[in-house]
């Protein structure tokens, strides 16, 4: 585990634009929770305060930053996939295996990376939440209601890096794969809109939604906003539903990304 | 157990195309082998899949005398095609992956660099290399885990003299520490150089596996001059030792059936009034042994296919 470790570190943390790319997520993310405080986007000329509006008390604060922390799952996903097919271009994966690395520890080297970007991110979102958390709310009495949404952001972290490992090792080239990720994404949205349009409004389970991007998606649902609760005074955030089946869905999706990726391997000569 | 690696009956199939065809030789410890064959003939994937980066399509292999595994590629150093490692990484950092990978310690690494001379130039990033110091860093990497059996595909292509002469010195000096080296290229002057055995292929098949000498299966060949030329070829033709005799200008080619040495030759002719100028006993050299055996090949085939 620790030379799969050290093996991928040499490769990817001596890498200068990967290693600019880690550095710039990971600082964005750290300061995200600093940011989203003093960044007030305005509608019609009406400044939003965000904070004033409780976005970052508890239990709201866990949904709406997991939701906006995800966007920058994006950057790493590049470096996942460049960091396979690049193996791919320079063939070193050939003689990786030549040297003696087997497929598998190879497939394991590059989830360990993945595993590892998901980790590092959860564990700063969760502090980012919970610094937010504390110093908004003014009674925090059960400051980890919501806090599933955590375990929400990982899996989608997860689902996302596998599905970008599959398609890397399946496309081999990074352009037409980081293409194909963005496609696959694209196509998931057009089928739920179809599904929906052409079913009644009543009802609530659409078919499309059991498809692996929709499925990451529905773990971190968009912030409840209720603008007219402000002229009642009543919160302006509710806390949305944490899909716990989808969590199943998205577990069995990240197995079989794998579980592909390494018959892919197996199976393909270099 | 001095069989260092066996191949029994290995094919590999792309598609409809043939590949590799029921390969079978084995390689002793501490020889040279030369792998040689025309380009297409199946070299390279012979030597991927016995590296397991292609998958066989039928047929086994075994290293040291054991089935496959990885930890037998950990005693092995290759390098297969051309040199491939990270382009944007030192010489030094591009060898140290090699070495997590194979578990050999990184204070191998300033030593086989020197070995390959390239000590000066271990910070220099790989893409900054020209191609024959990226073959040579090639080998330095093959040997960091002083491999028992080096195989090189094609190390001196695209070389040039310089490069080449470098990367036989290297060769031989490897050699001379007793690992059994496997060398496959379409170089035949390069294998009589440098190998003591030879496997050759062609058209993925193996039509010959042994030492350099006894490849042809041949006795040689005299090459004659008398002051009468045709009083020579009378006398050489009634003689049983000869299956082809042929002039050339005034000196006369005569190809042996059954073995006989030059001083016999000589004495029988003298004894029959021909006094020789000129008499030498040769064996064709490997490019003509090559080339032979390729054409016998291809005529069997031939004329398999007019029976047919």
């Amino acid at each position: 585990m620790i030379r799969l470790l050290k093996i991928e570190w040499n490769k990817t943390y001596n890498y200068r634009t990967a290693r600019i790319f880690i550095i710039l997520y990971f600082v964005l993310l750290v300061s995200m929770g600093y940011l989203v405080t003093i960044i007030n986007p305005s509608i019609d000329n009406l400044s939003i305060n965000l904070a004033q509006f409780g976005a970052y008390v508890f239990p709201y604060v866990w949904q709406n930053i997991t939701f906006f922390a995800d966007f920058g799952s994006i950057f790493l996903g590049i470096i996942i996939i460049t960091s396979i097919t690049n193996e791919y271009t320079y063939r070193t994966i050939k003689q990786n295996l030549i040297d003696g690395l087997t497929k598998k520890e190879f497939l394991l080297s590059k989830l360990l990376v993945s595993l590892i970007f998901a980790i590092l991110s959860t564990l700063i979102v969760f502090f980012a939440c919970l610094i937010l958390g504390l110093h908004y709310t003014k009674n925090p009495d059960s400051i980890f209601t919501g806090a599933e949404f955590i375990l929400g952001y990982f899996l989608k972290l997860s689902a996302f890096f596998s599905f970008c490992t599959l398609f890397a090792v399946w496309i081999r080239k990074s352009g037409f794969a980081f293409m194909c990720v963005f496609l696959w994404r694209l196509c998931e949205i057009i089928i739920l809109s179809i599904e929906k349009f052409n079913s009644d409004s009543s009802s609530s389970f659409f078919l499309s939604n059991l498809l692996p991007a929709n499925a990451a998606t529905k773990l971190l649902p968009f912030p409840n906003i209720k603008p007219q609760n402000l002229l009642t005074g009543e919160p302006v955030f509710s806390l949305g539903y944490f899909p716990c089946e989808y969590c199943i869905v998205v577990v069995a999706y990240i197995a079989i990304f794998i579980i592909l990726s390494y018959r892919l391997l197996k199976k393909r000569d270099l | 157990m001095n069989t260092v690696l066996e191949i029994d009956k290995l094919s590999k199939h792309f598609g409809s195309l043939v590949a590799v065809d029921d390969i079978s030789f084995s390689v002793e410890k501490g020889n040279v082998y030369g792998l040689l064959g025309p380009n297409g003939s199946g070299k390279t994937t012979t030597l991927g899949m016995i590296l397991n980066v292609v998958n066989p399509t039928k047929g086994t292999w075994r290293w040291f005398g054991k089935t496959h595994s990885t930890d037998s590629l950990k005693k092995i150093g290759a390098i297969i095609e051309r040199p491939n490692f990270y382009p944007y990484l030192s010489a030094v950092k591009n060898l140290e992956t090699v070495a997590i990978i194979k578990q050999a310690p990184f204070s191998r690494i300033e030593e086989k660099l020197e070995t390959v001379d390239l000590l000066h130039r271990k910070d220099d990033r790989f893409s900054a290399f020209s191609l024959g110091m990226k073959q040579r860093l090639a080998i330095a990497a093959a040997l960091l885990n002083n491999p028992e059996v080096l195989i090189l595909d094609e190390p001196t292509n695209g070389l040039d003299p310089q490069g080449i002469i470098k990367i036989r010195e290297i060769i031989k000096q490897i050699a001379s520490t007793g690992t059994t080296i496997i060398l496959a290229s379409h170089l035949l002057d390069e294998v009589e150089k440098v190998c003591s055995h030879v496997v050759v292929l062609n058209k993925g098949k193996s039509i010959y596996c042994g030492t350099v000498e006894n490849m042809s299966g041949e006795l040689g060949y005299f090459e004659l001059g008398a002051a009468s030329t045709g009083e020579l070829i009378n006398m050489l033709e009634a003689m049983p030792y000869f299956e082809k005799i042929t002039r050339m200008q005034n000196l006369v080619s005569a190809t042996l059936k059954t073995d006989l040495n030059a001083e016999e030759l000589n004495e029988m002719l003298v004894k029959s009034g021909i006094f020789l100028s000129h008499l030498v006993k040769r064996k064709n050299n490997l490019e003509q042994q090559f080339l032979n055996l390729i054409k016998n090949e291809t005529d069997d085939t031939t004329a398999k296919n007019r029976m047919e």
